[in-house]
């Protein structure tokens, strides 16, 4: 097993509408957030965890492939293909079971192919995110929303944290390349993955207008961009390694 | 000391900051990856006679305390931020180096007029999706530490490298060092590399070192219990390497050349007929004892 080449993916992420991942806390003050967002500490800034990002690719491609993915998964996490061609465990990677098969099964697949990336906001996003600041938030805008008892009450309000429409974040993933395969479910499952993401979203609240997403290629006019395929909006970069 | 220092700059979280003999594995791997089983066997052959000592990680500008004879303090106060260091500026380790623990009396570390870049510490949630429902998996909700380094890395290398070190380890950076590296964690870039010299004693009667080392020639150190994981092809289920001891980064060694390729192969091999190792190094800065 060797590696042919690593191809690394850029983009920007546009949230087209409120995009929102949420953070646990630890304690919470008085006049506190309900559901704030997860945030850089360094900076304060809100951010896109690479994990959210890839768990949600992962989703997305099993319930399109169906099958397994979704009924074996009942009893498990995921499912655990015993198939070392299994394009979800090869893309994404997959714990073996601490049995000698599986050990096997986890030999012949090789490593995690796909690394995602921490997106975090672009500077000119963040720029005109500042605007926010003066409405209470950081960067974020502060949603009130309010649930109404079906047979009379008072209304029960609550606030949710989320990023604006119109930011955008800074996409890295790369994929490593070992084999044919490994070219070919690039663009058979990945890419895939990614379409069904801008048709689906990301984060929370996706059924209520949360989290619609777009790709961006970031060496492109923004405004040209909009209804060219996936493919041209992404900076997708082949590095060739020794050996 | 002339070394060659390796600037790095985090560009996102890491699980914990690079240590030598973790970082030596991530090499390797890329080594095997990219030249060849053969190739890697060949390598590790020759790697203890090339004089080559890599360093782990510290803040730019700091190295770890030399573990010394401590000195006696009455003040509390003072006792406890003595005890509370445990990286030194170069001009202190260079002070130290020549005059013992005394010399930390006068550091500007102990008045607190001067401390080392400290990573932020963030709790992430993360959660299980259910493929059924497309919902919070019920019972699938865990928190991950991890760690946001500010400001740069240095890794000190010293000899001549047995392979393109800057290419490897900006491959390293690029895939992740450590653990959650398919989620983001342990992204770095290398940002310069340059020959420095490190501060040491002039007339050494011992060795302090920078990178996790054996126990075996240590004068004064902290023995630290290590269990492992098995790296590149063999993450997954039974993961721990054989457990051993080591001397933490700082211990003191009487002879500047102590190295050591432990077997930590588990009982049950990864696979048929494969051998693990871990290399232990001492990577020597003088001081006087």
């Amino acid at each position: 097993m060797q590696l042919r080449k690593v191809i690394r993916i850029r983009a920007l992420l546009l949230a087209k509408t409120g995009l929102r991942i949420g953070m646990s806390r630890d304690q919470m003050a008085i006049g506190d957030l309900d559901n704030p967002v997860i945030r850089n500490p360094l900076t304060d800034e809100p951010y896109i965890p690479g994990s959210s990002l890839k768990g949600k690719l992962r989703y997305l491609l099993e319930w399109s492939l169906g099958g397994d993915y979704i009924l074996k998964a009942k009893e498990r996490h995921v499912y655990a293909s015993p198939d070392p061609q299994d394009p979800v465990a090869r893309i994404f990677g997959l714990a073996p079971e601490n049995d000698s098969k599986s050990l096997e099964v986890a030999r012949q697949r090789g490593p995690t192919r796909l690394l995602v990336r921490d997106a975090y906001l672009t500077p000119d996003s963040k720029e005109e995110l500042e605007r926010t600041i003066a409405r209470g938030g950081y960067l974020t805008e502060i949603k009130q929303e309010v649930f109404i008892p079906r047979l009379g009450g008072n209304a029960n309000p609550r606030t949710t944290e989320r990023v604006p429409a119109g930011a955008r974040f800074q996409v890295e993933m790369v994929y490593r390349v070992l084999d044919d395969l490994d070219e070919a479910y690039f663009g058979k499952y990945l890419m895939r993955a990614l379409e069904l993401l801008e048709l689906d979203g990301l984060g929370g609240h996706i059924s209520r207008g949360y989290g619609q997403v777009y790709f961006l290629h970031p060496g492109k006019p923004l405004e040209a961009q909009e209804g060219l395929d996936l493919k041209e909006r992404l900076e997708i970069q082949e590095v060739a390694l020794a050996g | 000391m002339r070394a060659t220092a390796y600037y790095l700059r985090f560009r996102g979280p890491v699980r914990e900051l690079p240590r030598a003999t973790t970082l030596l594995g991530h090499l390797l791997w890329w080594y095997r990856y990219t030249h060849g089983k053969e190739a890697l066997e060949g390598l590790l052959e020759r790697l203890p006679g090339t004089g080559f000592r890599l360093s782990s990680a510290f803040p730019e500008g700091w190295l770890p305390r030399p573990k010394l004879p401590p000195i006696q303090v009455e003040e509390t106060a003072l006792r406890k931020r003595l005890k509370a260091l445990t990286l030194l500026s170069f001009a202190t380790f260079q002070q130290v180096a020549e005059r013992g623990e005394e010399a930390l009396l006068e550091a500007p570390e102990v008045e607190g007029k001067l401390a080392p870049p400290a990573p932020r510490r963030l709790r992430r949630a993360r959660v299980g999706i259910d493929r059924a429902t497309g919902g919070a998996r019920q019972g699938i909700l865990f928190t991950q530490d991890l760690l946001f380094p500010t400001g740069r890395y240095a890794v000190y290398a010293l000899g001549e490298p047995p392979f393109d070190l800057r290419e490897g380890l900006r491959f390293v950076g690029e895939m992740g060092y450590g653990g959650l590296a398919s989620v983001g964690a342990g992204w770095f870039q290398v940002e310069e590399e340059a020959p420095l010299d490190l501060p040491e004693a002039k007339a050494p009667t011992a060795y302090a070192t920078l990178s996790p080392g054996p126990l075996e020639g240590a004068l004064f150190y902290e023995a630290e219990p290590y269990w492992g994981r098995l790296g590149g092809g063999y993450v997954g289920a039974r993961p721990f390497k054989r457990p051993y001891l080591r001397a933490k980064e700082g211990s003191v060694y009487r002879e500047p050349d102590g190295y050591l390729l432990l077997d930590v192969t588990p009982s049950e091999p990864p696979e048929g007929g494969v051998r693990v190792w871990e290399a232990l190094q001492v990577f020597p800065l003088g001081v006087k004892v």
